[in-house]
């Protein structure tokens, strides 16, 4: 029986592979590997933590309930791309009907983004736009996906991605007006982690 | 942590590289990235694939995983709400927005994600696996036994007048015992066992008395707190639900950890649980302690946390014949949630407090 650290070379598609066939320790790779990445597309989906976790601990699980319907016509991120951003969307169906934004009370002094107020009206102004710009906004802006990985995991062309990212922009822009040159300046600082 | 971290924001990307006049592409990209997972969360969702390999090969362990990979037994899962999601049928969006989620609405979202507590994983020879592996959960559930009724007893003695009663007095002088869930409902039918009259001395001893003024006594056995160890995983989603579930008496599932926490806690106990909340709302603690529900040691955000309702002290009353399960769970009620060493310096909420409806 191969060690997890055996995993190390293997092609995501061949532990994707070895886990249908039975490997016991070929997802837990796989969870290794993307485990950061999906978290962050969960959590810029929806904007709020705690639906985040939830969203992206059912897709790791979807995933390796249905690792046999991987036909490999897509990378393997880019599948679990696809799982992670459905869960996210049904995650926030869920919490829709109840609070449709995540909740900011600005007289919870622990709040975790009082501190974030340029990141808060950024996600406030992107929970404006209808859900498939958002999308689209999230993948390719956000996370730095191509036109076509994003067209892959939404399941649409690749022109229909540049034309929600195109109107989404368009819509945010008049939002973020104020924020855009402020962001731009802290972007070109240097990174403090 | 993910890729977007090796592109320049300012540098479009492929497919759209005329496409950003406003700056907005600029901007979103330049936004911080979210930083890695959180480690309790890969404690979670390890927990959970564990518990998937566990299923996936006929319940047998595998050795050699790491993350925390792990056994899960039955009775300690916890199920994120299951509840179908609302508009996934209804087709809310037009079919131009529409996104695979739609048409391929199994990839998550009906699996119910399942939520663990961890478990020291523990690899046994093939041959003795089965054996073995019932050896933790009879273990588990002995000790669950011991604790639980070793908290009734202790719980029930720090009110005072009751020590040395008989356990099944205690369990019914509990707020909510009868309808409490199965792990609970055992702890306290098995409170008369020699070894929760052992547990209770061993509380006793490591408990100061009772040390409250008569009116704080009456205003206790007018109105008994009900502790729980659920250790569910609180979100904002799930909130009042769950709030609304432990004043109720139901939260489902007892969990070790939680359980141990709750051990260790000053909210465990009345006096605790109350001096928080006096503190929280600037009230004379005897005045809080009779309005106290139920305390459920719970997980938030990662961290251990105590979730206690209070009855509206506009509507509900401390005295007269609201004792019941019932007739508590039918009051208004506001929930707390709290970091698990609340108290004097270190009084506040982690979410904001919500009311519960009767």
């Amino acid at each position: 029986v191969e060690t997890p650290t055996d995993l190390t070379g293997t092609s995501d598609a061949e532990l994707l592979a070895r886990h249908v066939a039975g490997d016991p320790d070929a997802f837990g790779e796989i969870f290794r590997r993307h485990r950061d990445r999906m978290w962050a597309v969960a959590l810029r989906t929806v904007g709020d933590r705690e639906l985040a976790a939830d969203a992206v601990q059912e897709a790791f699980i979807a995933a390796f309930r249905r690792a046999d319907r991987f036909r490999g016509e897509s990378a393997v991120t880019t599948w679990l791309h696809r799982i992670t951003v459905n869960c996210a969307i049904d995650r926030l169906r869920r919490q829709r009907p109840t609070s449709p934004l995540p909740e900011i009370d600005p007289a919870d002094r622990h709040d975790r983004y009082a501190q974030a107020e340029t990141a808060l009206d950024v996600h406030a102004a992107l929970a404006t736009l209808p859900e498939a710009q958002r999308l689209a906004l999230v993948l390719v802006d956000m996370e730095g996906l191509s036109v076509t990985e994003a067209a892959t995991v939404l399941g649409v062309a690749p022109g229909t991605v540049k034309s929600r990212c195109s109107r989404g922009r368009a819509a945010l822009a008049p939002l973020l007006a104020g924020r855009t040159a402020a962001l731009e300046h802290a972007a070109r600082e240097p990174e403090t982690t | 942590v993910s890729a977007r971290r090796d592109i320049d924001p300012h540098t479009p990307g492929a497919g759209d590289e005329n496409d950003d006049p406003t700056g907005v592409r600029a901007l979103l990209s330049a936004l911080p990235d979210p930083g890695p997972m959180p480690p309790e969360l890969i404690r979670r969702i390890s927990d959970s694939l564990a518990a998937e390999q566990g299923a996936h090969d006929g319940r047998a362990l595998h050795s050699g995983s790491t993350d925390g990979y792990a056994p899960v037994t039955g009775p300690s899962r916890v199920t994120t709400d299951p509840s179908p999601v609302p508009g996934a049928a209804a087709g809310a969006r037009s079919e131009a927005d529409e996104t695979p989620g739609d048409r391929a609405a199994g990839d998550g979202a009906d699996d119910g994600a399942t939520i663990h507590p961890f478990r020291p994983h523990r690899a046994e020879p093939d041959g003795h696996r089965t054996a073995l592996r019932r050896l933790p959960a009879i273990a588990i559930a002995a000790s669950v036994v011991v604790l639980a009724g070793a908290m009734v007893l202790g719980l029930v003695m720090s009110r005072g007048g009751l020590a040395g009663s008989d356990s099944m007095d205690v369990a019914a002088t509990m707020s909510g015992a009868d309808a409490r869930p199965e792990g609970q409902s055992q702890a306290g039918g098995a409170a008369d066992s020699a070894e929760s009259s052992e547990a209770a001395e061993s509380m006793e001893s490591s408990e100061s008395g009772p040390s409250m003024d008569s009116d704080a006594g009456a205003a206790l056995a007018a109105s008994p707190v009900s502790f729980y160890s659920s250790g569910a995983v609180i979100t904002t989603a799930n909130l009042v639900g769950h709030a609304k579930a432990v004043r109720g008496g139901s939260t489902g599932v007892v969990d070790q950890a939680s359980e141990a926490v709750m051990t260790a806690s000053p909210v465990g106990t009345p006096d605790g649980a109350a001096d928080c909340i006096a503190v929280l709302l600037d009230l004379p603690s005897a005045q809080v302690t009779g309005l106290l529900t139920a305390v459920d040691f719970v997980r938030y955000d990662g961290t251990d946390a105590a979730l206690i309702v209070v009855r509206d002290p506009l509507e509900g009353s401390p005295s007269g014949d609201q004792t019941g399960p019932g007739a508590v769970g039918a009051e208004a009620s506001t929930a707390y949630l709290v970091p698990v060493d609340c108290g004097e310096g270190r009084a506040w909420t982690l979410r904001p407090p919500v009311r519960l409806d009767p």
